[in-house]
């Protein structure tokens, strides 16, 4: 906000600005954090006020700057344009007022979205040559772009035996803790093989990156990254080389380095951020590769070159099986930048088009407004005109006018897109690769200003022209009964008909989506969460967890139970983790029927209670199903249609991987983390007859801070190495879950309720305006005898014209963008039993434009049919 | 070179710019920054007169040129003050000015009592 007003103060000289810029900035800032402390709209006001008085006394000082300097008349001539314009904008208010929203909200809405591409779609990565980079995949039958992941004697023969793939580097990630320098803290992490330095290209911020030594076996290197060596050791250098204990493995850390060092959260996600690198060994081919394999080509070699070169070697790959060579069919390179924008790019161009219609909306409402505007000042400019001034005079200071107003609109804008921005990427950072780059720069102050500059200019020319058309003498004669000229008329119907079927077509595709979301959010969970605390104890580092925790666990179960009444077990819940196990459930005898996976959960005897989950059949869990008791499972609806025996599937025994159990009950199907995806089989074991390391803990009917605080009391009594647990709401998961569907619902709601709204203006205006022109008519017409309805009728009849052609014209908009949308992957992704082409979501948009539009017919039809007769004829 | 203020005569200065003799008016107190001025003169008005930055400092800029105002060079007890900010104080001349603005007004305003501004009714 400062940044903006130091750049209004642009408006003084510079010397004034030298002796006085900084006391105004503070000035301006107080004002504002006064401003902050009220309402919103006491924001927005303030910045109106003070956007005008820079611009106004800025020139005003400039002029008088300019005074004791002589300069050419023709700037001068421009320079009384501009205060004249101020000064008819400040007498204007209401007029000024709805000019200014509308090049604001059109201007806004489109610096919003472009700062988004910008960022995501234009920013080129923070690396060295960034096109050099590739990530590296296999490409089979079923993906013939790439995804599979090579498994490590093939990622070891490619490095060893193409130029093309010598600096290749993979990156596993894992989650820590990190202990032994003051309070331990979870990190996420990231293992990386020995190119990765090369691959990369940043050097360290302070110590040293990786060298070879640190990939021996027994090597204790770590490397931290930029912010956290900032945010917890206060970019103190004696952080290198000190001791520390990661996962309890003692560790030493060797350097900084910069936060892109982690290739996969600068190139695609931002939403989680490592924060510690490790060296990643492999023992004999042995280990994890993760799928992130980037590589760095050689300089000069194009994507193709290496492609070639790279599928040449194809053959000589020495596959592990038959199987996994006859799939494979070549290497993809893909580039690294394409990567996290090809995902993106599809909405973002959907987002970008909607702007775009926005635009185009507005300028048709700020059309209609300058041309409305236009008629009431004939006289205005007919007196000029019997002064001597020609056509390019008058076109010149109406021009000017307008230019005026796209500086004042247009700044009005970016302070709203830079409020609205924080909040679009606060929503959206999951979702698009590089959030953290959106932003309010240089770039989208001048793309804002220009955009408002063209927008407004294109809305002005023919008001211009059509304004200084002089008929010196029937201007001069007459003020008010003069109607419009039939050609001024039609343009200004033109562009209701335009606002209209605009804003139709942006409320009908907006309406498919927003009909999509309430059928998702309104989907059956198959459990409650309203009210359900989850603590979540975080992984170790080798998938176990450490006797410390075990002891931790136990005693936060007896603290928390002797608490709270309802507190469950589980090493899975809906919505937090689901490990897979294998379903092929077999009678006794060994006969396996249907082969494929189940979620596995382990729970305590609670679980089905604390969350709610129905028991259809047979009975829950109780403490007698403990170990040396027989081994019994719960399964699920879903289960039982796709593996049931047929019969009744309570009491039958079967054999579930290595394990005979029975069947004692049947539980409700949940969703596990969408809500549109259908609900997987699961089985369910009592958590004593099947000992879990990590568990999740759920608890019914209590906060998160009386759980969080528990959970520290508990924790300060043991082992210093355990890092805070993750103390969560249910509900909190479920939302962001939902994020993305969201973001592209309140982004379209956004856009359709002002499309509608200034439609709905647009029309006012109009309508309001040809009223009044007529108000002589009609009140001669009440005078011989019509009726107020019979007024308000013909009122209403003329001035809906426009609008049935726009809700026409409209009709076929929604049409067309239902037909390409519904061919776009993005869009119909976020579809949920509904079609492009809904008829119910058509019917609404229509009956709520048919609405709107006869209401603004109606309000000034009604407004002048109910003045007095006598009045209306007085008025010359 | 401008001349010494004692020598232009006061009465050259009037009428005062109604902005310019509220800001004499919030300084006849003692010194305060520019933010200081507008709120003192937000109370005073009871918020008729609001002064945005441009305005108020345009008009601080030409009381300074004629010398009814000056930077002050001295700063509040260290604790209430800012040191980014610039303060600004009445000087003599520009006590006189006031004073001499405030007898015009007093004359005009008497002089107005005596008339009669709505016609009877009848």
């Amino acid at each position: 906000m400062l940044r903006w007003y130091r750049l209004l103060l642009r408006a003084f000289p510079k010397s004034f600005r030298a002796r006085f810029g900084r006391d105004m900035a503070e000035v301006f800032a107080d004002r504002l954090a006064d401003a902050r402390h009220r309402r919103v709209t006491n924001v927005a006001r303030l910045l109106v006020r003070t956007g005008l008085d820079a611009i106004a006394h800025g020139l005003a000082e400039r002029r008088l700057d300019r005074r004791r300097k002589r300069r050419s008349p023709m700037l001068s001539g421009i320079t009384s344009d501009v205060a004249y314009a101020l000064r008819l904008m400040k007498r204007r208010p209401t007029f000024t007022g709805a000019a200014l929203l509308t090049i604001a909200l059109g201007v806004g809405a489109n610096v919003a979205t472009f700062s988004i591409v910008r960022a995501v779609l234009l920013e080129r990565l923070p690396y060295p040559e960034p096109g050099r980079l590739v990530h590296v995949s296999l490409r089979t039958d079923q993906s013939p772009t790439g995804g599979r992941v090579p498994r490590i004697p093939v990622f070891e023969f490619l490095q060893s035996n193409s130029p093309m793939l010598r600096a290749m580097a993979a990156a596993v990630p894992r989650e820590g803790t990190l202990s032994g320098a003051g309070r331990p803290v979870h990190l996420q992490a990231s293992e990386i093989s020995a190119a990765m330095p090369e691959v990369v290209g940043l050097p360290p911020v302070a110590g040293r990156g990786f060298v070879p030594d640190d990939y021996r076996a027994g090597s204790d290197a770590l490397l931290i990254s930029d912010r956290f060596w900032r945010s917890y050791f206060g970019s103190d250098r004696a952080a290198i080389g000190r001791r520390v204990r990661f996962d309890t493995e003692p560790r030493t850390i060797v350097g900084v380095m910069p936060e892109a060092f982690d290739i996969r959260g600068a190139a695609e996600r931002t939403d989680v951020r490592v924060d510690v690198w490790l060296p990643l060994i492999w023992l004999n081919g042995e280990g994890s590769i993760g799928s992130n394999i980037t590589a760095r080509l050689p300089e000069g070699v194009d994507l193709q070159t290496a492609t070639r070169a790279v599928d040449r070697l194809m053959p000589q790959i020495p596959f592990d099986s038959s199987a996994e060579r006859a799939g494979a069919t070549g290497i993809a390179l893909v580039p690294l930048e394409e990567r996290g924008r090809a995902y993106a790019r599809p909405g973002l161009h959907l987002l970008q088009g909607v702007a775009a219609l926005f635009l185009v909306l507005a300028c048709a409402n700020l059309a209609n407004l300058l041309l409305v505007e236009s008629g009431s000042r004939r006289r205005e400019i007919g007196i000029r005109a019997a002064a001597g001034a020609g056509r390019w005079r008058l076109v010149r200071q109406t021009l000017t006018e307008a230019a005026v107003m796209a500086c004042c609109g247009g700044l009005l804008g970016i302070a709203l897109a830079s409020a609205a921005v924080p909040l679009l990427v606060d929503t959206a950072s999951w979702a698009l690769p590089r959030a953290d780059r959106i932003g309010i720069r240089w770039i989208e102050l001048s793309f804002g200003f220009a955009l408002a500059l063209v927008t407004t200019m294109a809305a002005a020319v023919v008001p211009a022209w059509i304004g200084t058309q002089t008929h010196l003498v029937a201007s001069l004669r007459t003020s008010r009964q003069v109607t419009a000229h039939q050609r001024t008329r039609t343009i200004r119907a033109a562009f209701v008909a335009i606002q209209v079927a605009v804003s139709l077509t942006i409320l009908a595709t907006a309406g498919v989506l927003i009909h999509s979301f309430s059928r998702v959010v309104n989907l059956p969970l198959g459990f409650d969460p309203h009210g359900v605390v989850i603590v979540q104890v975080p992984a170790g580092s080798d998938g176990a967890t450490s006797s410390a925790q075990v002891r931790a666990l136990s005693r936060l179960h007896a603290e928390l139970s002797s608490q709270f009444s309802q507190v469950a077990v589980a090493n899975s819940m809906p919505y937090t983790t689901s490990n897979m196990g294998p379903a092929t459930p077999a009678s006794p005898s060994g006969r396996y029927e249907r082969f494929g996976s189940a979620v596995y959960r382990r729970v305590s005897p609670e679980y089905f209670e604390a969350l709610r989950i129905p028991i259809v059949r047979g009975r829950p869990f109780t403490e007698a199903d403990r170990t040396g008791a027989e081994a019994v499972v719960i399964v699920n609806e879903t289960f039982v249609r796709e593996f049931g025996p047929g019969g009744e599937i309570v009491g039958t025994r079967m054999r579930l991987g290595r394990r005979d159990v029975t069947v004692v009950g049947v539980a409700g199907d949940t969703r596990n983390y969408d809500l549109t995806a259908p609900p997987q089989p699961a089985v369910h074991w009592p958590i004593a007859q099947q000992p879990a390391g990590l568990v999740t803990f759920a608890i019914r009917g209590s906060s998160v801070g009386a759980v969080a605080s528990g959970v520290e009391r508990v924790l300060s009594g043991i082992d210093p190495d355990v890092a805070p647990w993750r103390v969560d709401t249910l509900e909190s998961r479920i939302r962001y879950s939902l994020a993305q569907r969201r973001f592209f619902f309140l982004v379209f709601l956004m856009f359709a309720v002002l499309g509608a709204a200034l439609a709905g203006l647009g029309v006012y205006a109009v309508t309001a305006h040809a009223v009044q022109l007529r108000a002589r008519e009609l009140a001669i017409r009440l005078a011989l005898g019509s009726t107020h309805h019979r007024l308000e009728w013909l009122a209403v009849r003329q001035g809906f014209v426009p609008v049935a052609m726009g809700i026409a014209a409209g009709l076929a908009g929604a049409w067309c963008a239902g037909e390409s949308l519904s061919a776009h992957p993005t869009f119909s992704e976020q579809l949920y039993q509904v079609t492009s082409h809904d008829t119910a979501t058509l019917a609404a948009a229509l009956a709520t434009t048919t609405l709107l539009g006869a209401a603004a017919c109606w309000l000034p039809a009604r407004r002048i049919a109910h003045t007095d007769p006598a009045s209306a004829l007085r008025l010359d | 070179v401008p001349l010494p203020n004692r020598l232009i005569d006061v009465d050259a200065r009037l009428p005062l710019k109604p902005i310019v003799f509220q800001i004499l008016l919030s300084l006849a107190d003692g010194e305060r920054h520019g933010y200081g001025i507008t709120q003192d003169i937000l109370g005073r008005t009871a918020a008729r007169m609001r002064l945005e930055p441009g305005n108020l400092y345009r008009n601080l800029r030409s009381a300074l040129d004629d010398g009814l105002i000056e930077e002050s060079g001295r700063r509040p007890a260290r604790e209430l003050d800012d040191e980014r900010r610039r303060y600004y104080r009445l000087t003599s001349f520009g006590r006189r000015v006031a004073a001499a603005e405030t007898s015009r007004l007093e004359a005009l305003v008497a002089e107005a009592r005596g008339k009669v501004w709505w016609p009877r009714r009848g």
